[in-house]
């Protein structure tokens, strides 16, 4: 096989891989969607008073700026930048850990109950988005130990661009949730 | 590298609108999910590169 041949080989893989990671991400926003959709059904837009909004606010402003550290790692991989995409790559594992934090923070100072209705739902919500979070921060702790044993190039590394992919939708997820929990009504 | 800065200050903007409408509106529903959507397709368009998957474009 010529060089040309597999270098286009290599590429038609990355797209169909890119074209099925979409795919996984649609069946999710179903799941994501049902639950926003039971939130709104089950309580309205009724929202409890007790509700810490300083805490929602930071662990939001932490989750956003964990997507814009994973941007920069993915950016600094596709130019051959290894240490800067380690750095970053550590730096969005660290915002993912402290958000896991803030939810478990949340949910043992919480004044409602998983019995009403609005309690429902917000446990469901965080818990089952809190669980793609641990997922997302074990798979980027993996892609970093590859990094380290010198895995990945500016050429190859769909394994980065799949995870911080991920990562990102975890962070759409949470745009919906945090007005639908914490700001609506 | 200049387009996530920038797409990240824009989130953190819209963030503190979102943030202040919820607390000075009472009738905040629509205003929140149209900043929702603006938030959700700007992370979608510049972070995840839909268009590179979907219409072909190069980095």
């Amino acid at each position: 096989m010529t060089l040309a041949a597999h270098a286009h080989m290599t590429h038609n893989r990355v797209a169909i891989n890119t074209v099925g990671l979409w795919f996984f991400f649609l069946s999710e926003t179903f799941l994501f969607a049902a639950l926003l959709a039971a939130r709104f059904y089950l309580s309205g837009t009724d929202r409890p008073e007790e509700l810490d909004q300083k805490l929602g606010l930071a662990i939001t402003s932490i989750l956003l700026l964990s997507s814009a550290t994973a941007f920069t790692a993915e950016v600094a991989i596709s130019k051959g930048y290894r240490g800067w995409c380690m750095l970053f790559l550590l730096l969005t594992i660290v915002l993912g850990i402290v958000f896991f934090g803030g939810v478990v923070v949340e949910w043992s100072t919480a004044e409602f109950s998983q019995g009403e209705p609005y309690g429902t739902a917000f446990f469901s919500m965080t818990g089952l988005h809190a669980s793609h979070v641990a997922s997302g921060v074990v798979i980027l702790g993996l892609v970093l130990l590859q990094l380290m044993r010198g895995r990945f190039s500016p050429e190859q590394h769909w394994g980065v661009e799949a995870t911080i992919k991920y990562w990102h939708f975890v962070d759409v997820v949470w745009v919906f949730f945090y007005p639908a929990l914490y700001l609506v009504g | 590298m200049k387009v996530g800065l920038a797409v990240f200050v824009l989130l953190a903007i819209f963030t503190a609108v979102e943030y202040a409408i919820a607390t000075q509106m009472e009738d905040n529903l629509i205003p929140l999910i149209l900043i929702v959507q603006v938030k959700a397709a700007m992370i979608i368009w510049y972070f995840m590169h839909v268009a590179r998957t979907w219409i072909g474009q190069g980095h």
